[in-house]
């Protein structure tokens, strides 16, 4: 396959101020299709990096383009992590969207985790999107957040740390800190009032996939009978370790199959 | 003026991603490399906010990450996944991407740092190549992770049982028991090896591996920072290595800072700032 592959800071013009976005594009000469990856937050991003990496030059040899890119905010975007917040990230993808697939005949969004929810929210306000592809989605914010706090509270126990704070200081504005990543009010707020049951999508190909992970069956099934009555909904189970949360190298060969092809099917 | 850049680094089948920050200004460099496990962003971002503080004191930097984590690949067939194997080739893609910033980029003065078991293969390279400073974070020169077993010692499973870390690890491994049990006890084949030479190097009271190379425990004019966190479970027997080292091989400029309240991987906002605002002055 031909293929250019571009790691660049691209410059996002925005009201305000114009910013960088550390992206990584496979440009596809022949290909119809492109596929946009969204990633997760906190920690999590972190350890899907090689999962993503691995997966993008996997897709390529079927034709497809792959565009993946840092949230302002996160990663080698520019920005602090406190910065970061889900609205203006779900605009500027609508931007980078209009910007690099007007070549492409058909988009697909793949979100892993809290990217997952992201796709969704974006499918349901823009008319653009063919195509997602869900990878352990989160589905309720407020289960999202339960899960970190608890997780936080076993670490600074656990670790015999006292005397710390739940929430920071940072430039006269108070942030909830997430073990070094601080989410700011408005996040927590989208975060609470997160739930994918709320989502209109209509006439979309939606491939959902979950691995061997604490997902309750609750929201997924109630996931499934929801966007399934007005969506081509395919789902499965795919046996892999929960790679964003591992702290040891996960075989993610099954998973990567799996979507392959799922996408190609 | 200040610049962000992809930085590719390709050898043979080996393919190296990273990021580069320079302004015009710079003379020095810093290679930020992570542990084994980690990405060039590092743990809660660590990597790239310190690579921007540096960047505002015209201190260059360059943030990679290390095949096969990350963007980084080696496709190579000989390589090994071997615990021993994987030191060797962290050594080996580091050398290439020094040799890589001699050649290209024409700094003067050349530093690197890492954190937790990238802080060995990075000291010895700093060593071996005459850089001028070296940084580093939880520096674990144990790299191998089995202090404290011994096969015969039957105490010695009691005490993996009721450690702290061992409990962690039902948390960080999402409650999955059999993993937690592997992970403790070890008994696979890939470590016996390792364990065989812990024994025998306990042995002997031998604090020096043999990943220190010998003609260098003479003088080095390197400058040597040392952070730790307080509540790291083995932060006593780092700083007791680490002066060792200090004094064996005579490093005059040897600075080290226990952070209070911080763990291994400098979790929480605070502690990764105090981390930050430490290195950035030192530079």
């Amino acid at each position: 396959m031909e293929y250019i592959s571009k790691t660049e800071f691209i410059k996002l013009e925005k009201e305000e101020n114009d910013y960088l976005i550390f992206s990584d594009f496979f440009d596809l000469k022949n290909s119809k299709k492109i596929i946009i990856f969204l990633n997760s937050i906190l920690d999590e991003e972190k350890r899907s990096q090689k999962f993503q990496a691995q997966l993008a030059y996997s897709i390529v040899k079927y034709n497809y383009s792959v565009f993946r890119f840092d949230y302002y905010g996160t990663g080698d975007s520019q920005g602090e992590l406190y910065e970061f917040d889900f609205e203006n990230t779900i605009s500027d993808l609508h931007s980078l969207i209009l910007k690099y697939s007007k070549n492409y005949k058909e988009i697909i969004l793949l979100g892993i985790r809290i990217g997952a929810d992201l796709a969704l929210k974006y499918a349901s306000l823009y008319n653009n999107i063919h195509q997602l592809v869900l990878i352990e989605p989160v589905l309720n914010g407020k289960r999202f957040l339960l899960e970190q706090r608890t997780r936080r509270k076993f670490f600074y126990s656990l670790n015999k740390i006292r005397n710390y704070s739940d929430k920071i200081l940072i430039n006269n504005k108070y942030y909830e800190d997430f073990l070094g990543y601080p989410l700011s009010d408005e996040v927590i707020t989208y975060l609470n009032n997160m739930d994918t049951q709320y989502l209109r999508i209509t006439n979309t190909k939606i491939i959902l996939l979950t691995v061997n992970s604490s997902n309750t069956k609750k929201y997924l099934n109630s996931f499934q009978k929801d966007m399934g009555q007005c969506n081509s909904l395919v789902y499965k189970k795919v046996n892999c370790k929960p790679f964003w949360i591992s702290l040891e190298p996960v075989n993610t060969a099954n998973l990567i199959f799996e979507i392959i092809n799922s996408i190609n099917n | 003026m200040t610049r962000e850049e992809p930085y590719t680094l390709k050898a043979e089948n080996i393919k190296i991603k990273g990021v580069l920050r320079y302004s015009s200004k710079s003379a020095k460099i810093v290679i930020l490399l992570p542990s084994f496990s980690g990405t060039r962003i590092g743990p809660q971002r660590l990597y790239t906010e310190l690579s921007r503080s540096l960047l505002k004191k015209n201190v260059a930097s360059l943030c990679v990450d290390i095949p096969n984590n990350g963007e980084s690949m080696d496709l190579r067939e000989e390589t090994s996944r071997l615990v021993r194997n994987t030191i060797a080739n962290f050594s080996y893609y580091i050398d290439l991407i020094i040799n890589d910033i001699k050649s290209r980029l024409k700094y003067t003065q050349l530093y690197v740092l890492s954190i937790s078991d990238g802080c060995v293969p990075c000291f010895n390279c700093a060593l071996t190549n005459s850089f001028d400073g070296a940084v580093l974070l939880s520096p674990n020169p144990f790299i191998n992770k089995i202090m404290f077993f011994n096969k015969k010692n039957y105490k010695s499973y009691l005490y993996k049982i009721i450690r702290r870390s061992t409990w962690k690890k039902v948390i960080e491994f999402n409650f999955d028991l059999k993993k937690v049990v592997l992970n403790v006890f070890r008994f696979d084949a890939l470590f016996k090896s390792i364990v065989k030479d812990i024994n025998r190097s306990n042995k002997e009271n031998n604090l020096f591996n043999d990943f220190i190379p010998v003609e260098h425990f003479s003088k080095s004019k390197l400058r040597l920072l040392c952070l730790y966190g307080d509540k790291d479970l083995e932060i006593i027997g780092y700083i007791r290595y680490w002066r060792t080292i200090k004094k064996t091989l005579n490093i005059k400029d040897f600075e080290e800072h226990v952070i209070e309240n911080c763990d291994h991987s400098y979790f929480g906002w605070n502690n990764k700032q105090k981390a930050i605002k430490l290195i950035t002055e030192w530079f």
